[in-house]
């Protein structure tokens, strides 16, 4: 008992006290932090698929709703379903369903009626939950999401920190409330407030896992021109699924289907940050290779016909 | 003479239109003012004028496109003038290094703010105009974390058939050299 | 040595804006070729977009900037960054071009043609000699087009190239387009060219088209490969076993199909004289 009462934590002088509080506060929250990394950090990335599969790939990003985007448009591009302002029905004289894969076919039953973009989404989600297993197994099994048993143990983690934390807060607060001492304020701040930060940091989660969140970067980096085909070329049913997959709805803004954009997305809603990527800007990109003093755009855009050393200073 | 001397001679034929035009016009006395004897003369005149001309017009023109492709926005605004201007520009300065296109575009759109300043060039707000594509050039370099550039004109903003005088700021900014670079522009 | 390097097929010069289609085609393509100098001080989005390319297919840089015919010796600095990416990427061999692009301070901003002379074929060596200092990886250099030609000339074209190649130890990178472009604007015949290079040394091809401007033929990269230039791959293919061959496809970027299709028919030419698969 004399042990308990008197040790040089319970004898530590108050300000000392704290100062000791604080560095095990912080040796434990650094501690937690490197126990909770992201197991996946290390690990090279799978490789960009041959045949991405635009479904995977939009769960990646979006879980159950991605799918849905996806499969929506799908029925959209392929003549099954119809934009009209704000609202999505079914084509009248659409095509054989038959051709439909499985997940479609369900999205397309589904929106027997006519329903505004919103519900039409919310109703997709809701019929392709079943099919979105498969998708997180793979996606699991290459380490793309954040694993369920990786979240228990940063909890574990956390419940640890904050029983350290808590234990010796409160041990001294009680030896300082025996011995009289009231002053107490910074030490009971100080515990909860890092308990709570502590609480919060470890139960944070993504989906993904550090992996995948690395991994969808490299996919909407690598197919990132598909916003510029949308807009200015003739995409093909694949290349639009991919491109909804990987930058959502928002990508259709100023493309042919740029009305479906639009149900989502009514005009009042604007922009004001921009984003710029190095490659895509053509403000600051060079394609020049080795070929003759003429490869570059001054031949096509020449004035004088597409030559180029006829015309000009001398 | 030697390579070294042969290769600085031909390297100033394709990148200085007055020593080109100087030396076709009077092949000897350029010659006698670099040092070049007789024969040394005699074997760089027997270059034809034309393919020379030819090759080096080529060259410029190939810095027009690339810093064309630089300056698309200005490129489109000043038309012909763009072209215009460059030439002039092109007899005063010549890029170098790994990334010269991109120095040579910054270099031009100095010289295009300063002209469009002294010469009055229409429309008024190409001086804004170029400082910021030029500033987007600058913003790019992924050690800049931070540009900040006021305008006349709400320039980033409006298209240019709205393009009436109206004090606009444009922060280019990213937090860390692996970010993505954000932009933010406004009228006040 | 040359004929140890391994076969790497059909490829495509690679340019960014095609990047979404190489990816969703990429079982089309055999390997790469970048130009070096875009991944010099590059950017760290350059960087990974190249670690992106390089993770999947393999790499050939191609160099621009490197001057190997300058006469006052090599820019070191970027011979240096050049060695580092090289070594990065671990190629089976890289390429540069028998010409000149800096003399006196002035960077001329194009690949300039050299005299066919003895002296040039010294400095060449000797800058190549220097470049083996920094860089073990074996080297290709590729002809060019001109639209000037240089006086004093102590051999043919084909010669110097014949010359500059045995005497240095390297490959030659035949570009059949700027061959095809050269016969055609200075009137000589392809086949007495292709006669006088040791074919022993040619590794690796490129090929696309160019455009006719004021009765010049330029090579402006931007077209699609004309039937001369085909016949000449064919010829070549048949006597040579090239281990890789090039689209250069710079400029007026087509729908990614017509480059594929290109490159199918170049594949199916190496396929008849047994190359490639």
């Amino acid at each position: 008992m004399n042990a308990l009462l008197h040790n040089p934590i319970a004898d530590m002088y108050g300000p000392d006290f704290l100062l000791f509080y604080c560095s095990v506060i912080v040796i434990t929250l650094v501690t937690c932090w490197r126990l909770v990394q992201d197991p996946t950090k290390n690990h090279p990335l799978p490789l960009i698929p041959a045949e991405p599969d635009p479904y995977q790939i939009a769960y990646l990003r979006s879980q159950e709703t991605g799918i849905a985007n996806v499969a929506l448009f799908d029925l959209i591009v392929r003549g099954y379903l119809q934009v009209n302002e704000q609202s999505i029905s079914q084509v009248p004289n659409h095509p054989d369903v038959s051709q439909l894969e499985p997940i479609e076919r369900e999205v397309f039953d589904k929106l027997s009626s006519s329903s505004t973009a919103k519900t039409s989404l919310w109703l997709a989600t809701e019929s392709i939950q079943l099919y979105c297993n498969a998708y997180e197994e793979k996606l699991q099994n290459e380490q793309l999401l954040y694993a369920s048993q990786w979240q228990e143990w940063n909890i574990k983690v956390g419940l640890i920190g904050a029983m350290i934390i808590f234990s010796l807060g409160s041990y001294k607060l009680l030896i300082a409330l025996g011995k009289g001492r009231y002053n107490v304020g910074f030490l009971i701040a100080n515990g909860v407030l890092s308990i709570i930060f502590l609480l919060w940091f470890v139960s944070r989660r993504s989906h993904l896992s550090y992996r995948g969140k690395v991994y969808l970067q490299q996919l909407q980096a690598t197919f990132t021109r598909l916003q510029h085909k949308a807009k200015y070329e003739m995409p093909s049913v694949f290349d639009y699924n991919l491109l909804v997959a990987l930058f959502g709805i928002e990508a259709l803004a100023g493309t042919s289907y740029d009305s479906y954009y639009k149900a989502f997305f009514p005009p009042t809603f604007s922009r004001t940050v921009s984003r710029r990527s190095n490659s895509s800007d053509s403000s600051c990109s060079s394609s020049s290779g080795c070929g003759s003093s003429c490869s570059s755009s001054s031949c096509s855009s020449s004035s004088c016909g597409g030559g180029c050393g006829g015309c000009g200073g001398s | 003479m030697g390579l070294t001397q042969t290769q600085d001679v031909l390297a100033q034929l394709y990148t200085n239109t007055e020593f080109r035009e100087r030396f076709f016009a009077n092949p000897e006395t350029v010659g006698a003012e670099l040092g070049l004897s007789c024969d040394e003369v005699q074997k760089l005149a027997q270059l034809s004028a034309q393919e020379v001309n030819i090759f080096a017009n080529s060259l410029k023109w190939k810095r027009l496109g690339e810093v064309r492709e630089l300056l698309p926005r200005t490129a489109r605004v000043l038309g012909k003038n763009f072209t215009a201007l460059f030439w002039r520009y092109a007899q005063t300065h010549l890029p170098k290094g790994i990334k010269k296109h991109r120095e040579d575009a910054i270099a031009f759109a100095n010289f295009i703010t300063r002209v469009a300043q002294e010469e009055d060039i229409a429309p008024p707000w190409v001086g804004d105009l170029v400082r910021y594509e030029k500033t987007w050039l600058l913003a790019d370099e992924p050690t800049r974390r931070l540009s900040v550039c006021w305008f006349r004109y709400p320039i980033g903003i409006v298209s240019p058939d709205a393009m009436n005088p109206k004090p606009t700021i444009a922060i280019w900014f990213r937090f860390s050299e692996q970010s993505q670079l954000r932009h933010i522009v406004r009228s006040l | 040595m040359l004929s140890h390097l391994p076969t790497l097929g059909v490829g495509l010069g690679f340019r960014e804006p095609f990047i979404s289609d190489l990816f969703l085609n990429r079982q089309q393509v055999d390997f790469l070729e970048i130009v070096a100098e875009h991944y010099l001080d590059a950017s760290w989005q350059k960087q990974q977009e190249l670690k992106l390319l390089a993770t999947h297919f393999p790499i050939i840089p191609h160099a621009i900037n490197l001057s190997l015919g300058s006469a006052e010796g090599l820019d070191t600095d970027y011979l240096r960054k050049l060695a580092a990416l090289i070594k990065q990427l671990n190629p089976p061999w890289w390429s540069e071009h028998i010409c000149f692009t800096k003399a006196g301070g002035v960077d001329i901003g194009h690949l300039s043609p050299l005299p066919y002379t003895q002296e040039a074929v010294e400095v060449l060596c000797r800058n190549i000699a220097e470049v083996r200092r920094w860089i073990d990886v074996p080297l290709i250099l590729e002809n060019i087009t001109y639209m000037v030609k240089l006086p004093g000339a102590e051999m043919t074209e084909a010669q110097f190239l014949g010359e500059v190649v045995e005497r240095s130890d390297c490959g030659l990178l035949l570009d059949v387009t700027n061959l095809h472009t050269n016969a055609v604007n200075y009137s000589y015949d392809v086949h007495d060219f292709l006669q006088q290079l040791p074919s022993d040394r040619i590794v690796q091809l490129h090929f696309v088209g160019g455009h006719w401007h004021d009765g010049i033929l330029i090579d402006s990269h931007s077209q699609s490969t004309p039937v001369e230039v085909w016949q000449l791959i064919e010829e070549v293919v048949a006597r040579v076993p090239v281990k890789g061959i090039i689209l250069e496809r710079d400029e007026n970027l087509p729908p990614f199909a017509e480059l594929t299709a290109e490159l199918q028919k170049a594949r199916n030419i190496g396929r008849s004289h047994s190359r490639w698969g």
